[in-house]
């Protein structure tokens, strides 16, 4: 049984006014969270999307599926929306594969999509960036110099970090109330004895492990598009983005396109809440191993897992946007372009990222290395075979 | 040749030439394979750490450590399943301190949990006789808090 949860409403689809006066011509102010109108000053901001909709609340009460309005399926994967500019009545055309925003041709407003619409695009909230465009080039620089020495001549000789971009990637935010089941092995071991024959021998206590465990998760993060969410990707190091995550996703205020501007684009949502659950249950099922680690702790050898089952008694699902500046580099390998990418997360500034390979030169070391070793240790070894 | 086939052909010989004996001559055996070994194990080690630095192929998101979740019960039966004599230190293919390395069995849905079905055990080691009794579970079902206690916090947020 699923139940939409009405996402608060935003600002209206079209030109970009103040409030206050009508007036278009609207500036994002520094802190990134309040907007300010140029003509008559006034600022105004936007309440957090989780006080507004109560989404750290009553966890262990959930029951089936919830989402909010923005998170419902997708029904169109037409990427171009039309509008019709409240300006000057021209029609304008968004490309919502890219952003959320189009300036008329004509009389230059802006007009934005801040509400719902059929492709997935707009989602319910977003998390303005506060890592700047300055901060992250610095990120970058940092992760990539200190990985120069090996890095392909290709990649250092063209390494620009003001190509950075600004990007808000599509995520879902879950909240889970979930009872887990594991089933495995554990031993304990009671004796060890040691002998030249045989070497050590432990003499060990096996048992069956079971642990069953009701979990309320608050604010887990799944990717909501198919490219990015394949992190084993060979054409793509996507699991470096992944890496970069969590975000403070408690200070997600409701989307406005005012946030993005002419800075940054955004990439579109096309997965669903029934194509990302598989995701956001393998994260489920991981938490509930976490939790259980130190009841098991008794048994020193270990625990093999052999069995996972997870319940997922109740799930609410958000549409969010989130910050990432990116860095991309597209390696040619043997035909093949793979991408690789430096992630900055604009909110915390944790950068990851994938530096192509000089195989030649690291291998040249490698081998280097090896022969330089045994030709220390090989004369060493025969002396001591021939003294034995 | 690879770096691993060299240091394979070594210990090969080495095992050859340590064949029989015994005493000081197997100590010494034993030492000479390391010392071949080392030079081989310097270059695959170099190797694998330029591909980790520069390539990050493992970095992950990691729920575990970073999702806010709070455990409102957690109960545990354990069950001895015998004495076993083992020649490995470490229970076979253990991934308790891997929580995003997925069980054999792993599933989900909305319904009820199940006990799994009995499959053959995994080849370990030779049965000696009865386990002890199981330890106590640690960590279970936390305790009611007392009457007078302020109300339980929500989860931290990150």
């Amino acid at each position: 049984m699923a139940e939409e949860i009405a996402t608060p409403s935003g600002s209206a689809d079209g030109v970009d006014r103040c409030p206050k006066c009508g007036a278009s011509d609207v500036v994002q102010l520094e802190d990134q969270h309040q907007f300010m109108c140029s003509f008559c000053r006034h600022r105004w901001g936007f309440e957090r999307l989780d006080e507004a909709m109560g989404l750290s609340e009553g966890i262990a009460d959930l029951t089936g599926v919830s989402y909010s309005t923005a998170a419902s399926d997708i029904v169109s994967d037409d990427a171009l929306v039309t509008l019709k500019c409240d300006g000057c009545g021209s029609e304008v055309v968004v490309d919502t594969d890219r952003t959320l925003q189009a300036r008329c041709h004509w009389c230059k407003h802006v007009l934005s999509l801040n509400n719902r619409i059929p492709n997935g695009a707009v989602p319910d909230g977003i998390l303005p960036f506060s890592v700047t465009r300055e901060q992250a080039m610095a990120h970058i620089q940092r992760f990539a110099e200190e990985r120069r020495s090996f890095a392909l001549p290709a990649f250092a000789d063209t390494f620009t970090p003001a190509n950075v971009m600004g990007v808000y990637l599509p995520y879902m935010t879950v909240d889970g109330n979930i009872s887990a089941r594991l089933d495995g092995i554990g031993e304990i071991t009671r004796r060890t004895t040691h002998s030249k024959e045989h070497g050590t021998t432990y003499y060990v206590d096996r048992y069956g492990v079971t642990r069953m465990l009701d979990i309320e998760i608050d604010d887990l993060i799944v990717e909501s598009n198919f490219e990015k969410a394949n992190i084993r990707s060979a054409t793509s190091t996507n699991n470096v983005i992944n890496a970069i995550l969590p975000f403070d996703v408690k200070n997600i205020v409701r989307f406005d396109a005012h946030f993005l501007g002419e800075d940054y684009t955004s990439q579109r949502r096309d997965m669903d809440i029934d194509e990302a659950e598989g995701v956001a249950a393998n994260h489920f099922m991981t938490v509930a191993r976490g939790a259980s680690e130190a009841s098991v702790a008794q048994y020193r050898r270990g625990v093999r897992w052999e069995s996972e089952q997870l319940r997922i008694d109740g799930v609410r699902w958000t549409s969010v946007l989130l910050p990432v500046w990116l860095y991309g580099f597209v390696e040619n390998r043997k035909g093949t372009p793979v991408t690789h990418y430096i992630a900055v997360n604009g909110r915390t500034g944790a950068t990851m990222g994938s530096v192509p390979i000089n195989t030649r030169k690291a291998a040249m070391l490698a081998w280097g290395i090896a022969i330089g070793v045994s030709v220390v240790t090989w004369p060493l070894g025969f002396a001591m075979l021939v003294a034995s | 040749m690879m770096l691993g086939d060299v240091s394979d052909v070594l210990a090969a010989n080495v095992v050859l030439a340590y064949g029989g004996g015994g005493g000081d001559g197997g100590g010494l055996g034993f030492f000479a394979l390391l010392l071949f070994a080392a030079g081989p194990a310097a270059g695959w080690g170099t190797w694998t750490w330029i591909q980790r630095r520069y390539r990050n192929r493992e970095a992950r998101y990691r729920p575990d450590r970073t999702v806010a979740h709070h455990v409102s019960s957690l109960t545990g039966d354990d069950q001895p399943r015998g004495r076993f004599r083992s020649r490995s230190a470490y229970t076979s293919d253990r991934n308790d301190g891997a929580p995003d390395q997925r069980a054999r069995h792993a599933q989900y849905f909305h319904g009820e949990l199940r006990k799994p079905e009995a499959e053959d055990e995994v080849e370990d080691g030779v049965r000696e006789g009865e386990a002890e009794p199981a330890p106590p579970v640690t960590g279970t079902a936390p305790p009611p808090p007392p009457a007078s206690s302020p109300p339980t916090p929500p989860p931290p947020t990150r």
